[in-house]
């Protein structure tokens, strides 16, 4: 059995083969699996907000945490060319509590594909929205991302 | 004075929340009811999670928001398992139906009922006008259910307050979890009124 890092809620982590990342419980939370094949080298980003403020946890929005893993991984020799991501989770998990709870998970998502997009990287897999929750398992030895739900 | 110190005044609070709450879980199944966890923390968004148990299972949720003069939300957690026998017990049905989305609508009203109890007696004994939204309810990823909650309170704040009450019902061998999560604005407001309140009574 491979080694396994679970990473949390507003948290990331960059690793190489063959290691396997994993995150769970990811409602309208994204989490961004990246993946350089050249280099066996990825990382998961687990962000629960779309835009920082506050100057709170840069990890916790997808517009500081994105960044900060797009280096990590360049320090580990990956080139944004040669990356892809698949993104999941966005689901509004329910109904009738408010705007924010309806929309968050929406909102997550286009944060996430912009930040994405913007360096030029291929999104090549997205399992978002709907109204179930995830889990997420991420093979560095092949770039397989493994998507769970409840049924 | 550090943060657990400030929070010590609370827990006469909670333990008078608590108890309303049990007793209104007593008196919707008609079962003995029991508090086998009771703790109130400042905690950071990120571990919130952490504080509910296996954020992976599945589990019955209802979830029920509080506004007027404290901002929060009550947070009801089961297994499915669970809550098929309180369910039974509460509306007196026979164990033979498998889990349906019934229970899950069962539960919503349970929460409802558990919510004002406590909601009540706060507003009673702190003289604050509060308010409870509709309770909503799933069976899903626990962690999953309960992240875009910690998602509204990451907007603003680093660290909320958590009371977390598990109560069991010794005859059924199931349990539930009950968090309440306050925003720190909220939290200094229920303090601010706890210190008045003990002035006045010293006064007296």
């Amino acid at each position: 059995m491979q080694p396994t890092i679970k990473i949390g809620t507003a948290d990331f982590h960059v690793a190489k083969a063959p290691l396997i990342l994993e995150s769970q419980g990811i409602g309208s939370c994204v989490v961004t699996c990246l993946y350089d094949s050249t280099q066996k080298v990825g990382a998961i980003c687990h962000i629960i907000l779309p835009t920082q403020a506050n100057n709170l946890n840069p990890k916790r929005f997808a517009n500081t945490a994105l960044p900060l893993v797009f280096a990590e991984l360049e320090r580990l020799g990956c080139r944004r060319t040669h990356l892809v991501a698949h993104l999941v989770g966005g689901a509004s998990m329910f109904h009738g509590l408010g705007t924010f709870i309806n929309s968050i998970g929406n909102q997550n998502v286009i944060a996430v594909k912009q930040a994405i997009t913007q360096q030029g990287i291929r999104i090549i897999g997205m399992d978002v929205g709907g109204t179930v929750g995830r889990n997420v398992v991420f093979d560095l030895r092949t770039g397989e991302v493994t998507v769970a739900s409840k049924s | 004075m550090d943060a657990t110190d400030a929070l010590g005044p609370l827990k006469k609070v909670t333990a008078v929340t608590t108890d309303c709450a049990a007793e209104a879980i007593a008196k919707l199944t008609g079962q003995q009811v029991t508090t086998t966890v009771s703790t109130v923390r400042l905690v950071a968004i990120e571990e919130v999670l952490a504080e509910i148990g296996d954020i992976t299972s599945v589990t019955s949720v209802v979830v029920v928001k509080i506004g007027g003069d404290m901002h929060g939300l009550l947070f009801l957690a089961l297994n499915p398992g669970d809550a098929r026998s309180i369910t039974k017990d509460t509306i007196k049905q026979t164990l033979t139906q498998t889990y349906i989305d019934q229970d899950l609508n069962v539960l919503c009203e349970m929460t409802n009922i558990i919510a004002g109890a406590m909601l009540n007696s706060l507003s009673q004994l702190l003289d604050l006008r509060l308010e409870q939204s509709p309770p909503a309810g799933t069976t899903d990823i626990l962690g999953a259910a309960l992240d875009p909650f910690l998602a509204e309170f990451g907007t603003k704040f680093d660290k909320v307050l958590v009371q977390k009450e598990v109560f069991s019902i010794p005859a059924q061998g199931s349990s539930l979890k009950l968090l309440a999560i306050i925003d720190p604005p909220s939290t200094d407001r229920i303090l601010q009124k706890i210190k008045a309140d003990s002035q006045n009574a010293t006064n007296y």
